[in-house]
């Protein structure tokens, strides 16, 4: 029994080697980028936490959100101070946390929530969640999101670094095997807006497939209803208002998407929750239409599609002021 | 509690402790400790059906007694038919009442006529098919004078509920198991290494291999319109290589954990799909269920004794009974007929038992005929995975008029490479591993260093491939 309590501990031992190398190569680079200051969920925190009540217009939610709307067009014509503080993957859970700590340094008028199945479903990308909640200045939010957002889940992935960062040393492994090695030109952000000049390409076009729809995704109904619930409580109690947006997919998408039950979905969900939701699909569509060229990937828009996204939104916030 | 839970990693470790520090010679203590755990392990999934194990247990326990007093036939009979009738009718109630409630409505229906019942809103109760199976063993040996009555209430319970093995097997014989709480229990080092490398590898199977194949396999069988022949072929694949990690791995887990307290329960699973005919799949296949039928129902109908029609018609019952075990649908009884129609050409032609060896003993690679042995029984047993998988028979008959269309050629639309490098990847440690009771089972000859980096990389696949957590397939039996 005592050999084999020895080579227990001494399995234990290894595998805490292992975490602390893989949490070594993977946070180092985030650790790196704070202290250069170059680190963009760092620099959106700090923009929150260092200008008190400064901003009057925040969009949240997902890559989505931040890749689609330039909070300097939207200023320029609606003279506000907005500020983007999407996020990579950013879970439903998430931005009601985040909205938590915003509101306790910002007072704005208007919360932009982008609206995405994949927000609510099943798979979380924890390192990124984490290391989103990781620039909150509260530590017992901090602690909440991750045990009340994610249960044991959460607690096993912030703490143990292989769990964290599975999601990374799996595309690490797939990249060994994959001839194909992508390179993205340099970002350019913008009061939390990724300025991204990349074009897709036609063979990217090419392989498209549709938007994820209930038997695709795993939306979880529940959890979105829970949390949709608790964050359009915050902003009335904060007296903001929400405002609900789907962002752009590219043309060829849609047309491949039969039914597209991410748009009925939310449409009927927020009318009955007298939620304004703007479909920037179909909002307005003679005026911007989308082509798949305005795209980065397959759900990112690019600078000329933030253009037009940017355009519609401010016509959004216009006719719900009116209204 | 699932195998592959956070529970499950703190659960383990606080029995496994508790029972050492008891010591083997209390062997009383230590069966209690057992039964108590088995009882909070399956009451972590529903507290309420505990009193229907632990019914299940005073039955076969008092029933067993009793045979081992009575000595005229007629009452043994008896008391074996009570034993039969409670184990299969609770069976029978929780998981086919409603099947067959369906079945008769839809029958009134074709001819015209309709029927009014209602169906109830039962919830089957994890591992009835296996526990009950269990405890019939035990009055059926005892009624044959096979074994002789336990007086040990404890250890008997601690026999049926027995946690690694309780929710999806490996069906134990009494004969086997039962022996075995009534002996001391010596810790044995190199047994509970294997034990617990059994339990990495089983862990390896469910995790990585099945829940990866799971996710392609539903969005293929799910949308299996909208896919041409090859993709659903691949779709197949995937599922035959889910049901196998998943149902495999669940085995060795359970194989495994026993090990580390010093129980030895029988192997499950001999590297199936490396069989050369169907005979040999199925002597590889659920090898507890398969020699349970076997012994229980194949033989005293008189297995493959008797005329031509009593072989067909035992042959017929035994795979049809099988499928039918597995759930309360069309699908499987479907499932089990195939394999009875690819089982008896082999049986009526004396061929059944002439693939006994080992496949390639000895040798790296298998000739070019055996490859295409494997391939063949590979095949035919992924059209009847297509049966057990599918919602429905119109569904399954859907599927394969789909997959063999003149798509069956062209370029497969769903094509994960990392995925089926890593099902690639285990096939290769199966085949290099083929002569073990599981494949890593003789690593012992690598360098300690070069083993251990095996288990690291096991254990980074298995974080890193988690797949979209699956219920283990087989609890839903």
């Amino acid at each position: 029994m005592k050999k084999f309590l020895k080579q227990f501990a001494l399995g234990l031992l290894v595998f805490i080697i292992l975490n602390t190398i893989i949490a070594i190569l993977y946070e180092y680079p985030t650790y790196k980028s704070v202290k250069n200051k170059t680190n963009r969920n760092y620099l959106k925190w700090e923009a929150i936490h260092n200008n008190k009540n400064t901003f009057d217009l925040i969009l949240i939610g997902t890559s989505r959100c931040y890749a689609s709307f330039n909070p300097i067009i939207i200023d320029s014509v609606l003279n506000t101070n907005s500020y983007n503080m999407a996020t990579s993957a950013q879970d439903i859970a998430e931005t009601y946390y985040s909205l938590q700590e915003i509101f306790e340094y910002q007072n704005p008028k208007y919360i932009v929530l982008d609206m995405f199945f994949e927000a609510s479903d099943e798979s979380y990308d924890y390192y990124q969640t984490f290391s989103n909640s990781s620039f909150f200045n509260s530590k017992k939010r901090q602690l909440n999101l991750i045990y009340e957002g994610y249960g044991n889940s959460g607690i096993l992935n912030y703490s143990i670094p292989v769990v964290k960062f599975k999601n990374y040393i799996k595309q690490d492994i797939a990249g060994i095997l994959s001839k194909n090695k992508s390179l993205r030109k340099e970002d350019n952000w913008i009061k939390g807006y990724l300025y991204d000049t990349t074009i897709v390409s036609d063979t990217q076009i090419s392989n498209y497939e549709p938007i994820a729809n209930f038997s695709t995704s795993s939306f979880n109904r529940d959890r979105f209803n829970t949390y949709f619930n608790k964050i359009q409580a915050l902003v009335s109690s904060n007296n903001a208002k929400l405002i609900c947006v789907r962002t752009a997919y590219p043309p060829t998408r849609l047309e491949l998407t039969d039914p597209d039950d991410e748009a009925i979905f939310f449409d009927s969900y927020l009318a009955e929750q007298q939620v304004p939701f703007f479909d920037l699909n179909t909002y307005k569509d003679d005026q911007y239409l989308y082509n798949d060229k305005d795209f980065a990937d397959y759900h990112h828009l690019n600078y000329k599609g933030a253009k037009k996204a940017s355009m519609q939104l401010v016509e959004a916030l216009k006719q719900t002021k009116n209204n | 509690m699932l195998f592959n839970s956070l529970e499950f990693f703190i659960f383990l470790p606080i029995v496994f402790g508790l029972y050492w520090v008891i010591g083997g010679k209390r062997i009383k203590s230590q069966n209690v400790l057992i039964a108590l755990a088995s009882y909070v392990f399956y009451g972590w999934w529903d507290w309420r059906f505990l009193s229907l194990i632990l019914f299940s247990t005073l039955v076969d326990y008092s029933i067993g007694l009793a045979l081992g007093k009575k000595e005229k036939l007629k009452t043994r009979k008896i008391l074996l038919w009570i034993s039969i009738c409670v184990n299969l009718g609770f069976l029978g109630f929780f998981k086919y009442y409603n099947f067959f409630i369906d079945s008769l409505i839809d029958s009134f229906t074709f001819f015209g006529s309709e029927l009014s019942i209602n169906t109830l809103n039962i919830i089957l109760p994890v591992g009835i098919s296996f526990y009950t199976f269990q405890t019939l063993s035990y009055t059926i040996d005892v009624y044959n004078k096979k074994l002789e009555p336990t007086k040990d209430f404890v250890g008997f319970m601690a026999f049926v509920s027995f946690f690694p093995q309780l929710v999806a097997g490996p069906i134990e014989r009494a004969t086997n198991l039962l022996p075995q709480f009534s002996i001391e229990r010596k810790f044995n080092y190199k047994n509970a290494v294997d034990g617990l490398r059994q339990v990495l590898w089983g862990l390896f199977k469910k995790i990585v291999i099945a829940d990866n194949c799971a996710k392609y396999a539903n969005i293929i069988f799910n949308n299996h319109t909208e896919y041409n022949g090859s993709t659903l072929l691949l779709g197949a694949f995937f599922f035959a290589f889910q049901i196998y990690g998943d149902f495999s791995g669940y085995s060795d887990i359970a194989i495994g954990v026993s090990r580390l307290f010093g129980f030895n329960l029988k192997r499950n699973f001999a590297f199936p799909y490396f069989s050369r005919d169907i005979a040999e799949f199925w002597r590889r296949w659920h090898i507890s269920l398969s020699t349970w039928f076997r012994d229980y129902l194949y033989i005293p109908l008189g297995g493959s004794r008797g005329g031509l029609k009593m072989k067909i018609r035992n042959t017929f019952i035994i795979f049809i009974v099988s499928g039918f075990w597995h759930g309360a649908n069309w699908t499987f009884i479907i499932w089990g007929a195939l394999n009875a129609l690819y089982f008896l050409p082999l049986l009526l032609t004396k061929k059944n038992r002439i693939n006994t060896n080992l496949v390639a003993e000895g040798k790296y690679f298998p000739t070019l005929k055996e490859l295409r042995q494997m391939a063949f029984t590979f095949f035919i047993t992924l059209i009847a995975w297509v049966f057990f998988r599918a919602d429905s028979v119109a569904h399954a008959f859907s599927y394969l008029y789909n997959m063999f269309d003149t798509s069956l050629f062209s370029e497969i639309e769903v094509l994960p490479s990392t995925i089926l490098t890593l099902v690639l990847f285990f096939i290769a440690t199966e085949w290099l591993g083929r002569s073990g009771q599981y494949a890593i089972e003789k690593i012992d000859f690598m360098k300690k260093p070069i083993r251990w980096a095996f288990y690291i990389l096991l254990i980074i696949l298995m974080f890193s491939f988690t797949g979209e957590e699956q219920q283990f397939i087989y609890f839903q039996f």
